[in-house]
């Protein structure tokens, strides 16, 4: 099987990259150093490899590398400017939603894509949104609770 | 199933006649999701289809449009007064996979578990196809039968989806058991129900997941025309051609809990859409 060319913009930056045919997305990121993204399930059950194309989170996992040619992807390491972080996370750490951390990534961006659309969003639709973040460790409780806080900050001003 | 080369289509003409040099590798893909779970000994062309202009929903006099390359996330958005979809794409999978999945790859990959056939089985209404063989089938005739389903879909490129909406003394439900949040189907059934001037003038009852390819029940749906919307029905109902069916039970699950199981959906479809039908709930 031969590679061929597909290019998309990958964290508002124009990327080239020889794909096989058979690659997922995931796989794609991941050799090319955007670990963010995470193995997990790799049936689209879990969401730790979720990333934003085109607006929407996705599971990365069940998305062809090709399937993103021309389009525009976002992974977790285009959020936060060095040392500070993007307002989601801040609030995942003030309120004590994150543990063991393998799922963070993707709740990260689940709710970053939720946040583009829907800025103030109410908790029901928070759990629509992350209905397919799988997290063992939280109880899920906190999660919601740090997404909330972002969204209440919305509401009030904050973006 | 693996995939050994990919081209991009952006015009219905040029997916025909790639289908028709290809041949037998080709395989139409726009979402996606489901080629995971697709087995295949031989590895396939994917034909990139997501840049068809076959998206989106409109309502054009009492019925909905909605092209076959509309994702599930869109059909659970759609909000208006006739539109039902969005109850069902709302327990489709998870949020990631309705962003990206497509009403027509819902409907040209039937699993046992899909939801999309059993529920439009029930609401009814047709599939418009283009390309090497166009024609306008209705619902219940593709999925007459899988080699039905798998003649018309091989041939042809679904254009759009068209259902009725709903108005005043119709109802419809779709009722879902699965062993998680997000998991597939152990059971599926769907119910829509007309009444007029006070007794059923029109029942369709289709169900899914506990066999090889939805079916709908039409001793069930017989046996409610003409009778009058009322909660002693459901304690009526026989399920006679259930008994008789091939079943495919998931996970464990014995035939008898099966049949107890798929029974229980269908008579909750049946009840939820009386009672939407008689104004009881929206």
């Amino acid at each position: 099987m031969t590679t061929r060319k597909i290019s998309f913009t990958l964290n508002g930056e124009h990327k080239e990259f020889d794909v096989l045919p058979n690659e997922r997305l995931l796989s794609l990121l991941r050799r090319n150093g955007f670990k963010g993204t995470k193995y997990g399930c790799l049936e689209g059950a879990c969401g730790t490899c979720t990333v934003i194309l085109d607006g929407k989170a996705v599971n990365s996992c069940l998305v062809f590398a090709f399937q993103v040619n021309g389009r525009s992807v976002q992974t977790v390491e285009s959020l936060g400017i060095g040392e500070k972080l993007h307002e989601i996370q801040e609030a995942l750490v003030s309120e004590g939603a994150v543990q063991c951390g393998y799922c963070t990534p993707g709740i990260v961006l689940s709710a970053k894509a939720m946040f583009d659309e829907n800025p103030t969003p109410t908790v029901d639709e928070i759990k629509v949104q992350i209905d397919g973040n799988l997290c063992r460790c939280t109880g899920y409780e906190k999660i919601l609770v740090a997404i909330d806080k972002v969204s209440k900050s919305h509401n009030q001003g904050g973006k | 199933m693996r995939v050994k080369d990919f081209i991009f289509a952006s015009k219905i003409s040029e997916v025909a006649s790639l289908m028709r040099e290809i041949g037998d590798s080709a395989f139409l893909m726009a979402g996606g999701t489901s080629t995971y779970f697709i087995a295949s000994k031989t590895s396939k062309v994917a034909i990139d289809i997501t840049k068809l202009p076959l998206k989106g929903i409109s309502r054009v006099n009492d019925n909905y449009k909605i092209g076959a390359l509309t994702t599930i996330n869109e059909l659970q958005k759609f909000k208006d007064e006739g539109w039902v979809l969005d109850r069902v794409a709302r327990i489709i999978a998870n949020q990631q996979i309705r962003n990206i999945s497509t009403i027509g790859g819902n409907l040209a990959r039937v699993f046992y578990w899909s939801d999309m056939p059993v529920a439009l089985l029930a609401l009814g209404g047709s599939l418009k196809f283009s390309g090497i063989a166009s024609r306008h089938v209705k619902i219940a005739e593709v999925f007459s039968k899988p080699h039905s389903h798998k003649d018309v879909f091989t041939a042809s490129i679904l254009d759009y989806i068209e259902i009725p909406a709903a108005t005043k003394g119709m109802g419809f439900s779709y009722q879902k058991e699965t062993r998680t949040y997000g998991a597939f189907s152990s059971a599926t059934a769907a119910a829509f129900i007309k009444i007029e001037e006070g007794v059923i003038s029109e029942a369709r009852v289709a169900i899914g997941s506990v066999l090889p390819f939805p079916v709908r029940l039409t001793d069930v749906e017989d046996f409610l025309v003409g009778k009058r919307p009322e909660c002693k029905l459901l304690g009526e109902i026989h399920f006679d051609k259930l008994a008789k069916m091939k079943l495919m039970p998931r996970e464990f699950m014995t035939d008898e809990f099966c049949i107890h199981l798929i029974k229980i959906k269908a008579k909750d479809a049946i009840c939820e859409a009386m009672k939407e039908a008689m104004g009881g709930c929206k």
